[in-house]
């Protein structure tokens, strides 16, 4: 009876704020909210990719800023050098950060432990000297001004424009929903299943027959097109893109947003995005203590609450304790 | 070929300290099995505390280092009860994002209690010169190289000769079994931390008066000490010496005879390699998976 | 237990939602200023900070605009594009401010005019030289200080008038900082040198901002045996670079652009080691400009130590930005309205009184100005072009 009542609790929550987030930007004109809702919508992508690789596979992955970059210089680039309509520019972004990630996802493979995130970082770091070095393709430090919104559109009488933040807005709720949709069709699915099944013990996995590799690889790809698709969005809306944007900090970010909303569920993703991005605006007052009260409580949270506040699953406290070897 | 030796030279000062770091890391892998994402932390401060010493209260260099390396040694002491204590027997996700977490706590502490304005360290050796045949090096880089070959050799016969020493390689070997001859392994703990921060702040202080002194000096020092470890075998010290070594020349030749911009790519370009490749490091060995 | 620490955080991630600040007062006159509060330029933030206090100290003093006080809000950019950018969304949607001043870095001021510009916002460079700020045809930009193309092109000019040795090859080497400052000089540099006869270029060196390690391009120019070397870049990097050369032995007549020409940097550089450096300058305290010497002398009296171009140039901006906002009257309803106002007057300044001398905006918001030549003797800037300034 209890557990009934949970569900329909559940689904009425969902539901509830499901019509509240439609509705924000018609009854609003504050622009720093909406301003700040947008980059929640962005970081709600990563977080999903990321909880992808990390809460579902089990693959620690602090490199995940170098494919939010791979997809937003994509994406500008194919706009305003080779004038590709945002449309395009868009999904492609997403696909080279993909590709990208497999990449990543080979050598990936074989490792574990903290051979695999020191693996990760290296591979954040090379993108990040990249995007620093070939001036003749990005500007170096410099970064890229002036890249496009995705335009002007008129239907009639009716003119969307994409330079504003309610219609931006609307754009990225949409991508975020069609997100949330295929993350759980996914998690749902056999595909879901090993994933978790490589989390839990990746060993035992392989001798049930899991195939690792094309599992491994498919969470990889899933998780970086989600980040590539993100830095599309986040191009085209702010306007400029440095290498500044895309370092180990910002893997740092993403990844406390996955820990502290919780791993390994559909929720998480989203509170740990949308409640630290609040969070941090807030802070800014406090801007000087910010950095340190965050690095503080990373450290308290790991120690206290491993799982993150939203977790569903126990991922960390159980089963991965390190075996006595006696 | 008087740019090969220059560079060549100018690596083996940036590998000295690349060492430094990396020795601590390493250790404190091998005998505590944590990843300390902070050691760049340590190495930043140990380096204000010698611009304290130095440029405020005007003490000699060489004291300096070693008051800086003993109060280091004492901050690496509490990190280890205070911060890694709590992370031990959790797995590698917490721990790293517990160190990582100590990193930014460290970090961003010093950007408010000292400012982010980069310090200058001044030191006479830096104006004095000497000549090996066509080349003129400042007194300041010998003394890097030099202070770090001192401490690697005491550092060696320590490891190898003393009793305390002996503990330690017993703990790197098999921490439970340590335990079980009697060792004292929180005392080990401590020892390893007190050695590994000494080590990062010496080449804090070192690297000072050549650099300047920032609190965001310990972000891509740590990066590169990554490389390292990984290249010499986590927990292998001989490989830290070695794979330090052997960074900073290579990236020293590939800014001399490449270009500047892409030096930075080659040590994490190695380090895909070593891992694809080998990667127990050159000199580490393959333990295999129990199930 | 658990339950319970998840529905606190439940109840502060809602109020957090919810408690968004909405419209602010109506009695005041918001101007946002963004500078490098921390960060290799966190000195030049901090003589901006001084100077644009004082100036809106002075200001409200005298009864404010229009009977309204200014109120100065200074967000930090850490020289950082991204900051910049993030530093101007909150002061133009959050705090709603009149108009912007800022920033220091040019790369910075780039990054965030997206901002400005698309945001309607009226937004005053003083310091940032890359000559892109005011060559894209926006109309919200207004710069009261030489682009980059001008003060290289008059040092180039000085130098290869005044200082070559004739009869003899002169060597040039030039070392910039990867930024699209740093990039200007050396393109507008090596343009102006190369086109002259008997004066070639011989080595081409980078950096990027916050390096402190420049010894393996330091050893690549000396190797070329330059007569002068043009370090295009900002103070610390700067000092570094001097100091380094010294220490591989690298003698040349070093040459800089206005960035380093403040008293700090002798401190970072040290005295002996640039004697002889000659480089522009936006500003010299000597300036016999009455509004100039007025500015010293309260500056002075103020803060104990002398301005910098920087300061000059804030405190000059903000005077700009006092009688343009006073010209256009109160009555505004929409903060909108108000900047779109305010930028129709800006465009149609014509030979402004100012610390720095008349400032005229042109078509694409540029004003005409000139800098000095300065050498550095005994660890004094002495003004050798124009004479008798």
């Amino acid at each position: 009876m209890m557990k009934q009542k949970f569900k329909s609790a559940k689904t009425f929550l969902i539901a509830a704020s499901l019509i509240i987030a439609f509705v924000i930007p018609l009854i609003t004109e504050n622009e720093y909210y909406l301003h700040t809702l947008i980059i929640s919508g962005i970081y709600i992508l990563l977080v999903l990719g990321l909880n992808l690789i990390l809460g579902y596979a089990g693959q620690l992955s602090l490199g995940h800023a170098a494919f939010y970059g791979i997809g937003a210089y994509t994406s500008a680039l194919l706009m305003m050098k080779l004038h590709f309509s945002f449309w395009l520019a868009l999904p492609i972004g997403g696909i080279a950060a993909g590709i990208a990630g497999l990449m990543l996802g080979f050598p990936a493979l074989r490792l574990k432990g903290p051979y695999l995130v020191i693996c990760t970082i290296a591979f954040g770091e090379i993108a990040h000297q990249i995007f620093m070095n070939w001036e003749s393709l990005t500007r170096g430090p410099m970064g890229i001004p002036g890249v496009p919104s995705p335009g002007e559109f008129s239907i009639g009488n009716f003119v969307i424009d994409f330079s504003e933040k309610q219609v931006y807005y609307y754009l990225v709720f949409i991508i975020v929903i069609i997100a949330l949709l295929l993350n759980y069709f996914l998690v749902r699915s056999k595909t879901g299943r090993a994933f978790v099944a490589i989390r839990e013990d990746q060993t035992a996995a392989e001798v049930i027959g899991v195939n690792l590799t094309f599992y491994k690889l498919t969470a990889f790809l899933s998780g970086t097109f989600l980040a590539g698709i993100a830095g599309s969005l986040y191009a085209h809306y702010i306007g400029f893109i440095s290498p500044e944007s895309f370092t180990l900090g910002e893997s740092i970010n993403i990844l406390v947003m996955v820990i502290v909303g919780g791993m390994g569920t559909i929720i998480g993703p989203i509170f740990g995005a949308v409640g630290l991005t609040f969070l941090l605006e807030l802070m800014r007052a406090f801007a000087d203590y910010r950095m340190v009260i965050y690095g503080l409580v990373l450290m308290i949270l790991i120690v206290v609450l491993p799982e993150g506040t939203m977790g569903g699953i126990d991922i960390l406290r159980r089963n991965l304790k390190k075996p006595q070897k006696i | 070929m008087n740019t090969f030796i220059s560079q060549l030279i100018n690596g083996v000062v940036l590998g000295s300290i690349y060492a430094l770091l990396s020795l601590g890391l390493t250790m404190i892998f091998g005998i505590l099995d944590i990843v300390n994402f902070a050691q760049g932390e340590l190495y930043m401060l140990g380096a204000y505390v010698g611009f304290f010493l130095i440029a405020v209260l005007h003490i000699n260099f060489l004291l300096a280092l070693v008051i800086s390396m003993i109060v280091m040694g004492v901050f690496g002491i509490l990190v280890e009860r205070f911060s890694f204590r709590p992370l031990m027997g959790k797995p590698h996700t917490s721990m790293i994002l517990g160190t990582v977490g100590l990193s930014i706590f460290l970090m961003n502490g010093a950007i408010l209690i000292f400012g982010a304005e980069p310090r200058r360290v001044g030191t006479p050796y830096s104006d004095i010169f000497v000549n090996l045949g066509p080349f003129s090096l400042s007194m300041q880089r010998v003394l890097v190289f030099a202070v770090t070959a001192a401490l690697i050799i005491l550092l060696t016969l320590f490891i190898q000769k003393t009793k305390m020493g002996k503990a330690m390689r017993a703990c790197a070997q098999d921490l439970t079994a340590a335990r079980i001859v009697g060792i004292d392994t929180n005392r080990i703990a401590m020892l390893t931390c007190f050695i590994g921060s000494a080590l990062a702040a010496a080449g804090g202080v070192l690297i000072a008066p050549l650099f300047l002194v920032s609190p965001v000096m310990g972000l891509k020092a740590c990066l590169k000490a990554f490389v390292v470890v990984i290249l010499g075998g986590l927990g292998n010290v001989p490989g830290a010496i070695v794979g330090g070594f052997i960074i900073g020349i290579a990236e020293n030749l590939t800014a001399g005879f490449i270009s500047s911009e892409v030096k930075d790519l080659i040590p994490f370009s190695i380090l895909i390699l070593i891992l694809l490749v080998k990667p127990e490091g050159l000199f580490g060995k393959y333990i295999p998976e129990k199930v | 237990m658990k339950r319970g620490i998840i529905f606190l955080l439940s109840i502060a991630f809602v109020l957090s939602l919810l408690s968004f600040p909405a419209f602010a007062g109506k009695g005041v006159i918001k101007i946002g200023m963004i500078g490098p509060m921390s960060g290799p330029c966190a000195f030049q933030g901090s003589s901006m900070k001084k100077a644009a206090e004082m100036a809106v100290d002075e200001i409200n003093k005298k009864g404010g605009i229009l009977g309204k006080k200014i109120k100065l809000i200074i967000e930090d950019d850490e020289s950082t594009p991204v900051k910049a950018v993030n530093a101007a969304q909150k002061l133009v949607t959050k705090d709603q401010v009149l108009a912007v001043v800022g920033h220091y870095n040019s790369s910075c001021t780039l990054a965030s005019m997206e901002v400005t510009q698309r945001n309607k916002v009226p937004h005053l460079c003083p310091i940032s030289v890359a000559a892109a700020i005011t060559g894209q045809g926006y109309k919200y930009i207004f710069r009261n200080c030489a682009t980059n193309p001008m003060q290289v092109g008059q040092l180039a000019d000085y130098v290869t008038q005044n200082m070559g040795k004739k009869g003899k090859e002169n060597r040039v080497a030039i070392i910039y900082e990867q930024t699209d400052y740093g990039k200007g000089i050396m393109e507008v540099f090596k343009k102006k040198v190369s086109a002259v006869p008997g004066w070639k270029v011989v080595a081409i060196e980078v950096y990027k901002p916050g390096d402190t390690d420049m010894i393996a391009q330091l050893t690549k120019i000396k190797a070329t045996k330059p007569d002068f070397m043009l370090v295009g870049g900002n103070m610390t990097e700067v000092a570094q670079i001097v100091r380094q050369a010294k220490e591989i032995g690298l003698k040349t007549q070093l040459l800089a652009l206005g960035g380093v020409s403040t008293d700090k940097f002798v401190k970072l550089a040290g005295k002996e080691n640039i004697e002889g450096m000659v480089n522009t300058s936006y500003f010299e305290t000597t300036s016999k400009n009455p509004l100039a010497q007025k500015f010293v002398k309260n500056y002075r009296a103020r803060y104990h130590s002398d301005p910098d171009m920087f300061a000059a140039a804030i405190y000059e901006a903000f005077y700009i930005l006092d009688y343009a906002i006073k010209k256009t009257g109160v009555k505004y309803k929409s903060i909108k309205k108000w900047r779109k106002a305010l930028r129709d007057v800006l465009a149609n300044i014509k030979d402004l009184p100012g610390v720095q001398g008349p400032t005229t905006f042109g078509p694409n918001g540029q004003a005409d100005k000139k800098v000095y030549i300065v050498r550095w003797e005994n660890g004094k800037r002495v003004i050798i072009y124009p004479k008798g300034s």
